[in-house]
């Protein structure tokens, strides 16, 4: 492990402030970019497809517009890059079945991104439609986690967590079902931000579960997921699921400490299938809380790990299902297979089980609203295990479906649609990254990345990176 | 393979055929292994829905 200072691992915002005052080229930072992809990612797998040409040719115009004083903003000039179900190009969602597939139309948060002049410098790893986990045997090779490639990134937004986490862009547009944001981010060591429901676009973004399904960054600090986050909110008529509250979040907004925050620990929710060593971290991470004038009290949910992700699963296979079924009968040959058996398992789910969801994911909202009338902040790990090794072949649908499910405690987030922030929260004991997760009240991110900006400033986990990628 | 297993795969393949959907037969055999799963999370639903 290294705290690392060079280019390729500075902020977002460190690189747009060179930008902006003309003290860094935009097309020496995409040459230098590239050129980084080009030499890690034969290893790392982040990316499927790289815009070489693209990339700087946007570069260019970037340089051009702001040596005539046309500076667009945070993102103008800088390397990013989204997750292979925003339509962009060749966008294949990891699946064989769309190996070819090349977008009509670009993804309303690619445009917006593109807008506020942000260099798009290639589409990133996923797994499979944004649901089966990455194994060694997939159509598109794994990516793999920097701090140790033999194992998982974590996922869904597998690539954005290791192109983020290795330097290989400024930050990375992922999307979160059941917190296929932050589970990358915690496993990588890095910053996943799943805003409010509906305040970032997902028109042209492939769905898996269209209730629970979000849009959000990957960075390598808080600050620069804000600045992701105001480059791309705001109301889509073109999403049907964008809110129609206007909510910016600034970087003012991350400004003014956490004294007297109230923050509460639902321990009831995730404490019995928590691994020691991340559950150390996490302790740790509630002193240094309080240390810094927090007031962090004990706040049962009165609901388990299993009865959230039970409801989250029911209604994201019916969904899914629901989406993938022309696929399923005419093209069943080239769907994986764990995706294939997982997306027959949803056909099997009944209409009425499917509303009974709906129901207790109303009755799980109230819960989690009752404990933030309380407190203005949820503190958990945000995922319970280390990361696996990646496995040879697929797994057996029932390690998924299970009683005993592994324990992703980013469900909650999804299933209440409130916003959630993972930030890294120090190396367990074999050096592998954990994520401390903080949940808001619905369109109240600004309190959420307040209090994920002052916990990473003050500990500092944020600027650790992996010795194998220096 | 008892007979209660291959009649829960048959029913399966079945439920899954009139959908229009085809499933091989080690496929089957790993849903059914999970379906029991499957169940308990509607139920779970049901319950906190019922609560």
């Amino acid at each position: 492990m290294t705290t690392a200072s060079r280019l390729h691992y500075a902020s977002l915002l460190e690189v747009g402030d060179q930008i902006r005052a003309r003290e860094l080229s935009p097309v020496e930072l995409t040459k230098a970019t590239l050129m980084r992809i080009e030499r890690l990612n034969p290893a790392l797998g982040a990316y499927y497809t790289v815009f070489d040409e693209a990339a700087l040719a946007e570069a260019r115009q970037a340089e051009s517009e702001i040596a005539k004083g046309e500076w667009r903003g945070s993102l103008h000039g800088v390397p990013i890059a989204f997750k292979d179900l925003y339509s962009l190009g060749r966008t294949t969602a990891g699946s064989r079945l769309l190996a070819d597939h090349v977008a009509t139309r670009e993804a309303a948060a690619v445009t917006r991104a593109r807008a506020a002049g942000a260099v798009v410098v290639g589409k990133l790893a996923t797994h499979e439609f944004a649901m089966a986990a990455a194994t060694l045997s997939d159509h598109f090779p794994p990516a793999r986690n920097p701090w140790d490639p033999d194992r998982t990134p974590g996922g869904s937004s597998t690539g954005a967590g290791v192109a983020v986490a290795a330097g290989l862009a400024y930050g990375a547009f992922g999307t979160d079902t059941g917190g296929s944001i932050r589970l990358p981010a915690s496993h990588c060591g890095v910053v996943g931000y799943k805003p409010t429901y509906g305040l970032i676009s997902l028109a042209g973004v492939i769905p898996l579960a269209p209730t629970l399904d979000h849009a959000g960054p990957l960075a390598r600090t808080v600050a620069d997921a804000t600045a992701m986050f105001a480059a791309v909110c705001g109301h889509d008529p073109d999403d049907p699921r964008s809110s129609a509250l206007q909510i910016v979040v600034g970087q003012e907004d991350l400004a003014g400490g956490i004294r007297g925050l109230r923050i509460g620990v639902p321990r009831d929710f995730w404490e019995v299938t928590c691994d020691p060593a991340i559950r150390t971290n996490f302790e740790a991470a509630l002193v240094q809380l309080e240390e810094m004038g927090a007031q962090v009290s004990e706040s049962p949910l009165g609901l388990t790990l299993l009865q959230v992700m039970a409801v989250g699963y029911v209604i994201t296979l019916k969904e899914a299902a629901a989406y993938q079924l022309p696929n399923l009968r005419s093209r069943p040959g080239e769907v994986g297979r764990e995706f294939g058996l997982a997306m027959r398992a949803g056909l099997l789910v009944p209409d009425g089980a499917y509303h009974a969801a709906l129901k207790a994911r109303a009755l799980i909202v109230r819960e989690v609203d009752r404990l933030l009338q309380a407190h203005d902040v949820l503190a958990m790990p945000t995922v319970g295990v280390l990361p696996d090794p990646l496995p040879a072949g697929p797994r057996r649908l029932s390690r998924r479906i299970t009683v005993s499910p592994a324990p992703q405690y980013t469900w909650l987030a999804n299933v209440h649609g409130g916003p959630a922030v993972s930030v890294p929260c120090g190396p367990a004991p074999d050096g592998l990254p954990t994520g401390l997760s903080l949940m808001g009240r619905s369109y109240d991110d600004a309190t959420v990345l307040r209090a994920a900006r002052a916990y990473e400033q003050a500990a500092g986990w944020g600027e650790m990176r992996s010795e194998l990628f220096p | 393979m008892t007979d209660s297993t291959e009649e829960n795969e048959q029913a399966l393949t079945k439920r899954l055929d009139e959908l229009g959907v085809n499933i091989d037969s080690d496929q089957v055999q790993e849903l059914a292994e999970a379906y029991p799963a499957l169940l308990e999370w509607m139920r779970i639903a049901r319950e906190l829905a019922e609560a």
